[in-house]
């Protein structure tokens, strides 16, 4: 078939955008599309309207049970099966940079990854995009978890999982050059507690997440790697 | 990026997108809270599509594990973790129907969904005014045209799914969801590329 017109695609458009155009006719529009960036612009606008029309469907509760059903199913398979598992996964990119936190978690027992070197060795084409990730440390162990978005606005994700104390924790990021910026301050209840927000971070400048005590005294640390080592990143490809 | 949380903030109250991040990221914390905040919504794409709670309810749990197994994927710059996540339901859901329909849709079948759509007085009080636009649009087209986008649309049925449900030509199909999709578009409060 000869590629189809501007018009031909028009009226393939919003089948296209609905996802129902059939495949010959798909493939017909892709082709006029690869070559046409005011059809891309259309196809991709009707896209959003799409969306917005599946986004209309009322919410459900779904049966009672069906969370926990879930968060089970989000769990590690069991021991046995992780020795396989894991040398798996590790082939995959995607799957090793989303499920890590959970494999190496369960291989520790504090749901916290314990060896991101050997785990998060994907890298991306999009450094703006990806999630930094460092373990937060005392001198001794690993207690919890930090997460960076380095976009715009960028923001701190930080989780303790181990230990047993009961305090509030300060958090401030430290640059490269010293200088620490006070980003929040939440509780921590028998080792177990998290915060998020808005942090000033830069991925070239970022050294290091801090937590202290009310006394000043360090609680942990995430030490971030320079951007000349990407093994810290969580990378978020395009879909 | 979603709204920025609160400082001090429970996870439960954290952006939908650093939610995702714990996910993927295997904090268990924020796994529930990302299920718990999204569970209506998953199950209620699933079951619109489906028809069928036992199945929709399996739809809705893959859908939180290929968002676990794929957060990475998740790029804030092409749309909201919502939009995303409810791709990922849909996807599923279009796919099972597809494989066990067992007969088309009867259009009269679809009334409730698009009452529920164009008509929710709860869910219009928390809409955004974008929302509240499409759903009035929708409420405006003729009939005809609301059933063939909300088929093409919700049930993933294509143009000539659509003609034998409703007993028309193809052609006469693809100009309803074409005029459909032509007034929803003009409807949104957005920049819009000129087609027709």
């Amino acid at each position: 078939m000869a590629e189809l017109t501007c018009q031909q695609c028009r009226e393939a458009a919003a089948e296209l955008a609905l996802d129902v155009l059939p495949g010959h006719e798909r493939a017909d529009a892709l082709t006029h599309l690869e070559g046409c960036p005011a059809c891309q612009d259309m196809v991709s606008a009707l896209t959003v309207t799409a969306d917005r029309l599946v986004d209309l469907v009322p919410a459900a509760q779904p049966p009672a049970g069906f969370e926990q059903r879930v968060i089970r199913a989000l769990r590690p398979p069991a021991p046995h099966a992780r020795r396989w598992w894991i040398p798996a996964a590790a082939g995959l990119v995607a799957l090793a940079g989303a499920a890590g936190g959970w494999i190496l978690g369960y291989s520790n027992g504090n749901g916290a990854p314990a060896d991101v070197d050997t785990q998060a060795t994907q890298t991306t084409q999009a450094d703006e995009r990806t999630v930094i990730y460092a373990p937060l440390t005392t001198a001794q162990q690993q207690i919890g978890n930090a997460y960076v978005y380095p976009g715009t606005p960028s923001w701190i994700y930080l989780s303790l999982d181990g230990g047993t104390a009961s305090n509030t924790v300060h958090c401030e990021v430290v640059r490269r050059d010293g200088s620490a910026v006070p980003v929040g301050t939440f509780p921590v209840t028998h080792g177990h507690g998290s915060w998020g927000g808005p942090a000033p971070v830069d991925r070239n400048t970022l050294a290091t997440a801090r937590l202290t005590d009310g006394r000043g005294a360090t609680v942990a640390t995430a030490h971030f790697r320079s951007r000349s080592h990407p093994d810290h990143r969580h990378p978020q490809h395009p879909r | 990026m979603g709204s920025m949380p609160v400082r001090g903030a429970r996870v439960g109250r954290m952006s939908d997108d650093m939610l995702l991040a714990g996910l993927g990221a295997g904090d268990a914390q924020a796994a529930v809270a990302f299920v718990r905040r999204f569970q209506p919504m998953v199950f209620g794409v699933a079951l619109a599509v489906v028809s069928d709670r036992g199945l929709a309810e399996d739809i809705a749990q893959q859908a939180f594990e290929r968002a676990w197994r794929h957060a990475g994927l998740y790029d804030p710059r092409r749309g909201s973790v919502r939009t995303w996540l409810t791709r990922i339901v849909h996807n599923l859901a279009v796919d099972a129907a597809r494989v066990r329909r067992p007969a088309p849709i009867d259009p009269e079948d679809l009334l409730p969904l698009i009452a529920a759509m164009t008509d929710s007085p709860e869910r219009r009080a928390l809409a955004s005014e974008t929302s509240t636009q499409l759903r009035t649009a929708l409420a405006t087209l003729p009939a005809e045209q609301a059933r063939a986008v909300v088929m093409a649309a919700v049930h993933g049925l294509t143009a000539r799914e659509i003609a034998d449900a409703e007993h028309v030509p193809v052609g006469t199909a693809k100009s309803r969801i074409r005029a459909a999709m032509t007034k929803l578009h003009a409807a949104l409060p957005v920049p819009r590329a000129d087609y027709g």
